[in-house]
């Protein structure tokens, strides 16, 4: 009886320290990562102390995602925000042989078509990074402050939909977090349900 | 992938009547949709009705979901056949015939996920005398009733929140009625924390179970509401419940 106590002790122990399970929470520091984009080159999150950042978890042929970029928003974001010094790293956790995990060029051609407007599109294929802030669904997005503290987990907006015709009537979790905070103001949503197709680790 | 059927289970509407429709979602080997609260990622089932005037929607009744794990990420979802059953309440003066047509949004999933919809019209005519239902009818809901939840009361015990946890204190369960396991399928979304497992804690020859909560769950909704799935052991074979609970916090 004993021996099962402590093998159910050690599983438990290994269970919560792999990062599946993990909740990331608000006001937590955020998990430092070295990931290449899409051209090869290096990004460190640390590299972006001093800078509010957005990580918006994205898979292309997810319809969730379509609905985003094929209503002009969430490129609409990247330009508005990065004009203001925001860093915008759109991230992909498909696991290879999965779901929106592209070729490099691939990468850059479909970012081109959508007039993407992010500061990098990184690559994650063994989903390391997307485990270790818990994404779960594409889009989910997280905001980090210059401190390195997340400020905001959860969804691009309140509409749980596919449709582009429900954007303008959706609360964009993003625009009012981001807006707050380069104001100075405390974020009044910093939590709220992310919701899309799940990540494809 | 997913094809749906609205079958009305009456030939006809009386006055004051509740007549029962049901939405059929059939799906191929390995597709799914989601359940009312789909869990970590996904979207559940929508279903739009324009019902004609003073008709309204009384009930819902839909199959318990299965927990689907992937890659760490827990979702609640409905696969092979799902159906669904709508009771709606007809008014005291209806019309000749009674025109309802429902509008069906869902998000079908395997390796890929896409979204799915369907619209459906369809006409009951006004019966003088009580309706006499389908012969398909019985034979669907027996089928249905299979993998509906019991709606009834069940005896529970306490309901507390202790730290990051809710535990369920069962109060008049018998000491050999041994519970061999347990999930919980809450209608609340953002609460419980889907991807630590529901589990039984046993000591001092009582049985709780634990129901993991979000750790930034501060506010918790005032009752543990939604699907409580128990397998007991018995002499003759594990007995699996499906209840719905609906049950305050102390």
């Amino acid at each position: 009886m004993r021996l099962k106590h402590i093998t159910i002790m050690i599983i438990a122990v290994l269970l919560a320290t792999t990062g599946f399970g993990q909740k990331l929470s608000v006001g937590e520091a955020a998990p430092d990562f070295s990931l290449k984009d899409a051209m090869g080159k290096s990004h460190n999150l640390r590299e972006y102390r001093g800078n509010y950042v957005v990580l918006e978890w994205v898979n292309y042929d997810c319809p969730f995602v379509k609905k985003h970029y094929d209503s002009g928003k969430m490129q609409a974001l990247q330009s508005t925000y990065t004009e203001q010094g925001v860093v915008w790293l759109s991230i992909n956790s498909s696991a290879p042989g999965k779901e929106g995990n592209f070729k490099p060029n691939e990468i850059m051609r479909r970012a081109k078509a959508h007039g993407a407007a992010f500061s990098a599109y990184l690559i994650d294929s063994d989903g390391q990074v997307g485990h270790s802030y818990a994404a779960r669904t594409t889009p989910h997005i997280f905001i980090i402050d210059p401190q390195g503290q997340l400020v905001y987990a959860g969804g691009a907006d309140n509409v749980r939909s596919t449709k582009v015709e429900d954007i303008p009537r959706a609360k964009n979790f993003i625009s009012l977090a981001l807006d707050q905070a380069l104001a100075g103001q405390p974020i009044t949503n910093s939590i709220s349900k992310p919701y899309g197709c799940s990540v494809k680790y | 992938m997913v094809s749906v059927e609205v079958v009305p289970l009456t030939h006809g509407v009386l006055a004051n009547e509740i007549i029962e429709v049901a939405v059929i979602f059939s799906m191929e080997p390995g597709w799914y949709t989601y359940w009312q609260n789909p869990g970590e990622a996904g979207m559940p089932t929508s279903f739009e009705w324009s019902l004609p005037r003073d008709f309204k929607v009384i009930n819902r009744r839909e199959p318990v979901p299965t927990r689907h794990i992937d890659q760490g990420i827990t979702t609640f979802i409905l696969d092979n056949e799902a159906l669904y059953l709508f009771s709606i309440q007809a008014p005291a003066e209806i019309p000749d015939s009674n025109v309802f047509a429902l509008d069906i949004q869902w998000l079908e999933c395997k390796d890929l996920c896409q979204p799915g919809s369907s619209k459906h019209r369809f006409m009951i005519p006004t019966s003088n005398t009580p309706s006499k239902a389908i012969k398909e009818r019985t034979a669907l809901l027996k089928q249905a009733e299979k993998r509906f939840p019991d709606s009834g009361p069940i005896s529970l015990g306490t309901v507390s929140k202790k730290e990051n946890q809710i535990e369920l204190a069962f109060r008049h369960l018998p000491w050999d009625r041994k519970l061999l396991s347990v999930d919980f399928f809450p209608y609340d979304e953002m609460v419980y924390d889907l991807a630590r497992p529901v589990h039984v804690k046993r000591g001092f020859g009582k049985q709780w179970i634990i129901i993991p909560l979000l750790n930034n769950a501060d506010v918790l909704p005032e009752s543990l509401h939604g699907v409580l799935v128990q397998t007991f052991a018995s002499p003759g074979g594990p007995i699996t419940t499906h209840s719905i609970v609906n049950q305050p916090f102390q």
